[in-house]
């Protein structure tokens, strides 16, 4: 089933999900996926075009909390997480992103 | 030997007489950890310092009677499920090293209640994968035989309790991720009903089908963990202001008149013989207390496998674009660019199952593709959910084999995603419903290895299911086998 065609749209799949795959990776996963979509396509074979296609409803319908200010994670917590931050400002840094 | 007293049910109970301290509950768990678990792999990482000091402020409570429903119960919990200030990886590289700023809701409700959490156990990564052999840290293996799975993704969790290091265990379930390893584990395990249990706080693999729950060695336990953590939480718009009742009220071992469906065409097909006759085994013995037994057809069930692949990956790899290397978790070194650092990151961050099925989802998603697979799958799910809901307009229960085998070796199927994919073929149905599921030990192999059985309620109906489980376990109590590791000879709690 995967051919060069199957290859490229991995990559292209990749590329849209930000994955940098190997050229062996692209392989592995075109080959792996190929089968597994061949499986899914039974699906195609489904038709009840009066079935809505959105999820089930919820059983119990979902209600908003009330809007009231709560205590929430200090700001410096969460920057301890971070890879990489300022030392002098409360921000993430990440690489240059202009000029 | 530790009989069954070394359940939560029992420890809380001795707790509460002063016959036992929580430091030693906690003391005989850290010990089982020490010796047994470098056999299996259960644990990534172990709360000592933490839990002696809890269970230490316990033992000094005035009135050990008001510390809780589970005081002094040793508590091991999935790594997928956030516990401050203790490391939280759900199995991946991008997380090691991360130590959340907050408690999920589930562990917070137990804590209220006096258990202690001794340690985070193994899962497969982001909790994708059926056998544990997905985790960035290592396998675990079955404490029944070493050379087997111990069933995924909460694997940890399951032979922490199989081989005695914890009495129970919090694991999650989006596609039987609780149901299976407590099949091939010979434990119970529940999937509450979907909003059943907060979610605030376990990473989020696929948010309309995730699910929080036990892992035990007894119905009760199961129920107890359960009654505790279950109910309306503030941080999850999805549970269920439902009334959470007393499911321990509901162990009655009474199920004369209760029905249960067998979908026999689905269960003849590609089972195990030994799977089978465990199977009818459990059907002669549901039978013998009353409960009235028919075939009920699922037509759609054959589906269920790529719906539920289709779409949890499709909201997987939506959920796990947030691991940009950015906030928190892994960053690659020395990207030039922003887009390379995603890119990066995420491609040495992720491992390789969680990045297939990323692309598969991204896939599913994408132009040209997203009417003829996700939407398709949708239409099929709601199907398949008005069919089981539908059943069980006239049956009290469904009931299933938990997987099509026993526990299977470890690497025999990890190189063909699609083989292990189908394993899920009788766990995928109820996750997709939102119907509560529980596994429970239906017998042994003749080498051994645990079966597990599956019955399937309406929603919101766990008391139904528990009900069943119980009585079940109370003509066969299979508990009371245990597992070739367990040698507790010095133990202090026995």
């Amino acid at each position: 089933m995967p051919d060069r065609r199957d290859e490229f749209a991995i990559r292209h799949v990749a590329s849209l999900a930000r994955l940098q795959l190997t050229k062996d990776e692209e392989v592995l996963y075109a080959k792996q996926l190929g089968d597994i979509l061949a499986y899914a396509r039974h699906l195609l074979q489904f038709d009840a075009p009066s079935v809505a296609s959105t999820p089930p409803d919820p059983a119990v319908p979902m209600r908003l909390r009330e809007d009231r200010v709560r205590p929430s994670v200090a700001r410096e917590v969460v920057l301890g997480s971070a890879p990489d931050r300022t030392d002098d400002e409360n921000l993430f840094r990440v690489p240059r992103v202009i000029g | 030997m530790p009989g069954p007293c070394w359940t939560a049910t029992a420890i809380q109970a001795s707790f509460v007489r002063g016959d036992l301290s929580a430091t030693d509950a906690c003391e005989t768990a850290l010990a089982r950890i020490n010796t047994i678990d470098q056999r299996i792999g259960a644990f990534l990482s172990v709360n000592a310092d933490g839990a002696r000091q809890r269970a230490g402020h316990l033992d000094r409570a005035a009135d050990r009677g008001a510390c809780g429903r589970l005081a002094g119960v040793p508590l091991a919990v999935k790594d997928n499920i956030c516990t401050e200030g203790l490391p939280t990886t759900a199995g991946s590289r991008m997380l090691q090293g991360y130590r959340p700023p907050y408690t999920a809701t589930a562990v917070a409700r137990l804590e209220a209640a006096g258990a202690v959490v001794i340690g985070k156990t193994n899962c497969d990564e982001f909790a994708m994968g059926s056998s544990n052999e997905h985790s960035a840290f290592g396998l675990v293996r079955n404490p029944w035989a070493l050379d087997r799975t111990p069933g995924g993704s909460s694997g940890g969790s399951a032979a922490a309790v199989a081989a005695g290091m914890a009495p129970v265990a919090l694991g999650s379930d989006t596609g039987g991720s609780v149901r299976q390893p407590a099949g091939f584990c010979g434990l119970v395990g529940m999937r509450p009903t979907y909003g059943r249990v907060s979610r605030y706080g376990l990473v989020s693999f696929a948010s309309s089908f995730d699910q929080i729950g036990p892992l035990a060695t007894t119905v009760a336990d199961a129920a107890l963990v359960l009654q505790v953590m279950a109910g309306q939480d503030d941080l999850d718009a999805t549970t269920a202001r439902e009334p959470v009742p007393d499911w321990g009220a509901a162990l009655t071992g009474d199920i004369r008149g209760c029905r249960i469906g067998v979908p026999t065409a689905l269960v003849d097909d590609g089972v195990d013989a030994e799977v089978s006759s465990t199977f009818a085994d459990v059907v002669a013995v549901l039978r013998d207390r009353g409960a009235i037994v028919t075939n009920v057809a699922l037509p759609h069930s054959g589906a269920a496998i790529p719906v539920y692949y289709v779409i949890a990956t499709a909201e997987a790899s939506s959920n796990l674009a947030r691991y940009d290397g950015v906030r928190y978790g892994y960053r690659a070194e020395r990207a030039g660019s922003l887009r390379e650092l995603y890119e990066r990151s995420r491609d040495e961050g992720f491992g390789a199952e969680v990045k297939r099925r990323i692309i598969l989802g991204t896939f599913v998603l994408s132009a040209g593709y997203y009417d003829a697979f996700y939407l398709k799958a949708q239409q099929v799910r709601r199907v398949i959910t008005a069919e089981l809901e539908s059943v069980l307009t006239r049956c009290d229960a469904v009931m299933l084999p938990t997987s099509p085998t026993a526990a299977f070796l470890l690497g025999e199927r990890v190189d063909d995603p699609l083989q292990m994919y189908l394993a899920d073929v009788f766990t995928v149905g109820s996750s997709l419903a939102g119907l509560p599921a529980i596994s429970i030990a239906g017998g042994f192999t003749g080498s051994g290895l645990p079966i597990g059985v599956q019955l399937i309620g309406r929603r919101f109906d766990e008391a139904g299911l528990f009900r069943v489980a119980d009585a079940y376990e109370r003509d066969t109590r299979w508990f009371e086998r245990r597992t070739p590791v367990c040698d507790y000879r010095n133990d202090r709690v026995t």
